[in-house]
């Protein structure tokens, strides 16, 4: 018997190469599990996340660490990732956001450094080269957005099938808090005027709380030219034109900048000379 | 095709209909025209237009004022329907003063 099965054991280890096969199985297995424990990539995450949050921040130093326990409430850390795009505020933000790195691990945030202000849309363009992620999540650092809406977000793309939603104002339960009756009617009057002529099917564009899967993220914004409220309609513009299914959710805007007027008349110039350039070209 | 393209593939066949139909009968008289129908609008003017001539003769600007008209109830009424979040500003300064206390624990400026 034991002559007999030394031949066996012998035929097979020769025939399937098992005895060098598993040596080799061992060490394989061996260095993933050392890999794991010791050593995440340091600044960029551990490339594991479904969802990377990019926050552009400047000035931003109160409402920063809020934005992340708020994360850290309402989302699990091992699948989300934020991108904290810091364009050198003279406030002290990019402390705060290294400390935060430190203090919730460098698996959950990374913090990208620019010289200065450079706009809104390169921020979103230099923070994509580190998205490793399938699903990106864009929002306002100031608080007006709440990271409780990102699981509805979640949940409604996944039922529909879409490859964008985007938080609306306006509709599904939507709502603002802290307007007066003067920005609602700006608000609404300049959703309306862009509404008739870009008849884009979704009922808030200017809102910037959306939910994107990355390949449309990269094959549009390199494209949007305009600045201000309109880079956020030429997005949706451009993201429907191209073809992407779009859903929406309601979500509350919570404005506390209170007494601040930011809408001069500067900015409502700006906002029809952008909305006739998008009416032109699209 | 480009959205102002097809605003104009509708806009600009329609306007010509109405130079070729209503402006072009009048002659260089047109302006006269439209000043008197817009009159008799008001109940003067020097000649008597019916009110089929003065449709006519003022159908583009009737067709901007039912456009604004619509467009001021529309956002006279989603303005007023506007919804309001209350409890949303109550709930982020409690959670805001949840925060202050995480960071602190957490030795965060």
């Amino acid at each position: 018997m034991p002559p007999r099965s030394k031949s066996r054991s012998r035929s097979t280890s020769r025939s399937r190469g098992a005895r060098s096969k598993s040596p080799a199985k061992a060490t394989k297995k061996a260095s993933v599990t050392s890999t794991k424990k010791s050593k995440p990539k340091v600044g960029l995450g551990s490339g594991k996340a479904e969802y990377t949050i990019i926050l552009p921040v400047y000035n931003e130093r109160e409402n920063l660490p809020i934005m992340i326990h708020l994360f850290s409430q309402y989302l699990s850390l091992t699948d989300y990732h934020v991108i904290i795009v810091e364009d050198n505020s003279p406030d002290g933000t990019r402390e705060v956001a290294k400390q935060l790195q430190n203090s919730y691990g460098a698996d959950f945030i990374t913090v990208l450094e620019r010289e200065g202000k450079l706009g809104l849309g390169s921020a979103y363009l230099s923070a994509l080269h580190l998205v490793k992620s399938p699903f990106v999540i864009l929002m306002d650092a100031d608080l007006s957005h709440h990271p409780k809406f990102i699981p509805k977000f979640v949940s409604k793309m996944s039922e529909s099938g879409c490859d964008v939603v985007t938080g609306t104002r306006y509709r599904d339960g939507g709502g603002v808090a802290g307007w007066d009756t003067r920005r609602k009617v700006m608000s609404k009057g300049a959703n309306f005027l862009a509404d008739f002529l870009l008849s884009p099917g979704v009922s808030d564009l200017t809102g910037s709380f959306r939910l994107y899967k990355t390949p449309v993220l990269r094959e549009i914004f390199p494209l949007i030219v305009s600045k201000g409220y309109v880079f956020q309609m030429e997005v949706m513009v451009r993201i429907i034109d191209a073809g992407y299914k779009v859903e929406e959710v309601g979500i509350s805007f919570v404005d506390r900048i209170y007494g601040e007027s930011k809408l001069g008349a500067g900015e409502v110039i700006g906002y029809l000379k952008g909305l006739l350039n998008l009416f032109l070209t699209t | 095709m480009l959205r102002y393209q097809r605003f104009s593939a509708v806009i600009l066949p329609a306007f010509s209909c109405y130079c070729y139909f209503i402006l072009l009968p009048l002659g260089w008289h047109f302006p006269r025209a439209i000043a008197n129908a817009l009159l008799n609008l008001v109940g003067g003017g020097w000649t008597y237009y019916s009110w089929r001539e003065c449709i006519r003769i003022l159908s583009p600007l009737l067709v901007v004022a039912l456009l604004g008209i619509y467009a001021l109830s529309d956002i006279a009424y989603t303005v007023i329907t506007f919804n309001d979040c209350k409890d949303a500003s109550a709930e982020i300064e409690t959670q805001v003063a949840e925060a202050k206390k995480e960071m602190k624990r957490r030795k965060i400026a």
